[in-house]
């Protein structure tokens, strides 16, 4: 009786100790930003992007695996957001254009699946990106995969209405290559800042 | 003979005064619109939004009461704030322009919410744009529609 318990508390030990090693072995010391540098905020550690299936607006499927080996860079909003999400996607879209930018993958994800269908998506994208990938798909899907991320939303006005007004958490997210959110940068948004804090962030961690 | 006589009185009368009424608002200036532009947005967009500088060179405080575009079903400007990373936007209702200040709409702070396109607005074209003040008059701007 003696001896199981004793056993008992050395696999739990071993649990421990290998839990805490992975967190130190994987996990470095958080990275330490320069004082000035407001709303950058590190996940550490990085959380695991959720299960999820949204719809390319190549017609394509995307889920979290669609993450893996490559970092990226995404954006929640809604396409007739008139100020916030384009100024975003223009960020996006000058540090596309930047030869000395790492090779990175910029995503745009609706929180307003019911007027962005594939094709407005499409519509959106291409302006900004030849390469930018947009995201849409069905409401708990989207919610499946912005809830964990805390990418809260909310319609305001007529939902009926081409007009309806959608308030939404407008961060910048960086996506590791082993599909984890590594850190989010909030607004506002300009090219310098997002892409000085995405070098950084992706220097460190890679 | 005589009616006719004074109505022709009276549209001189009008026309020499609607003259001095102008006149007096060329000296009296208003605020002015600098760098105002649209940003040129994705086909089939039906929110586009302005961006300019306010500057109330005057001694007069205004207000801003009403905006709207031949080129658009409705114009509202914008306040934008970022409670807890969050984007919201206000209405703002009347905007007030100080004597010497400047009201700065850029992205991130206010801009003019521009609605529902009544035609394709390409990179170069110019839209109309008329801001009510408070005093009844007009300031016409011209909006360039840029990326």
């Amino acid at each position: 009786m003696k001896k199981s318990k004793n056993s008992l508390l050395a696999i739990i030990a071993v649990i421990f100790l290998g839990i805490t090693w992975f967190f130190i072995a994987e996990e470095p010391p958080i990275l330490k930003l320069p004082n000035d540098w407001e709303g950058i905020i590190i996940e550490s550690p990085p959380t695991p992007a959720p299960t999820f299936t949204f719809t390319q607006h190549n017609g394509k499927a995307f889920s979290e695996k669609d993450f893996l080996n490559k970092w990226s860079l995404i954006f929640f909003g809604y396409t007739n957001c008139p100020d916030v999400c384009p100024n975003a996607m223009r960020v996006f879209a000058q540090m596309a254009q930047d030869p000395k930018l790492p090779a990175t993958e910029f995503i745009f994800a609706t929180v307003d699946p019911k007027r962005d269908n594939t094709s407005r998506i499409a519509e959106f994208v291409n302006f900004f990106g030849k390469d930018f990938i947009g995201l849409t798909g069905d409401k708990k899907e989207i919610d499946k995969f912005a809830r964990p991320f805390g990418v809260i939303y909310d319609y305001e006005g007529d939902v009926n209405s081409p007009d309806y007004i959608v308030t939404h958490f407008a961060a910048i997210y960086v996506i590791d290559p082993k599909a984890r959110l590594r850190a989010y940068i909030l607004p506002p948004h300009n090219k310098i800042r997002v892409q000085e804090a995405y070098e950084l962030i992706r220097n460190y961690y890679e | 003979m005589s009616s006719f006589a004074t109505i022709t009185n009276k549209r001189l009368t009008g026309f020499f005064f609607s003259l001095l009424l102008s006149a007096n608002s060329w000296a009296q200036t208003q605020p002015e619109l600098v760098d105002a532009w649209i940003t040129a947005a994705p086909p089939g967009s039906r929110n586009l939004a302005g961006y300019f500088i306010f500057e109330n060179k005057t001694t007069n405080n205004f207000k801003i009461i009403k905006v709207k575009s031949p080129a658009f079903e409705k114009v509202e400007m914008h306040q934008v704030s970022f409670p807890n990373g969050m984007m919201r936007m206000t209405e703002i209702e009347e905007l007030a322009l100080p004597a010497g200040q400047t009201v700065a709409f850029e992205t991130g702070t206010r801009h003019l919410m521009l609605i529902g396109p009544k035609h394709a607005l390409p990179i170069g074209s110019k839209v109309k744009v008329d801001f009510s003040l408070n005093n009844g008059e007009i300031i016409n701007a011209q909006l360039d529609v840029r990326r």
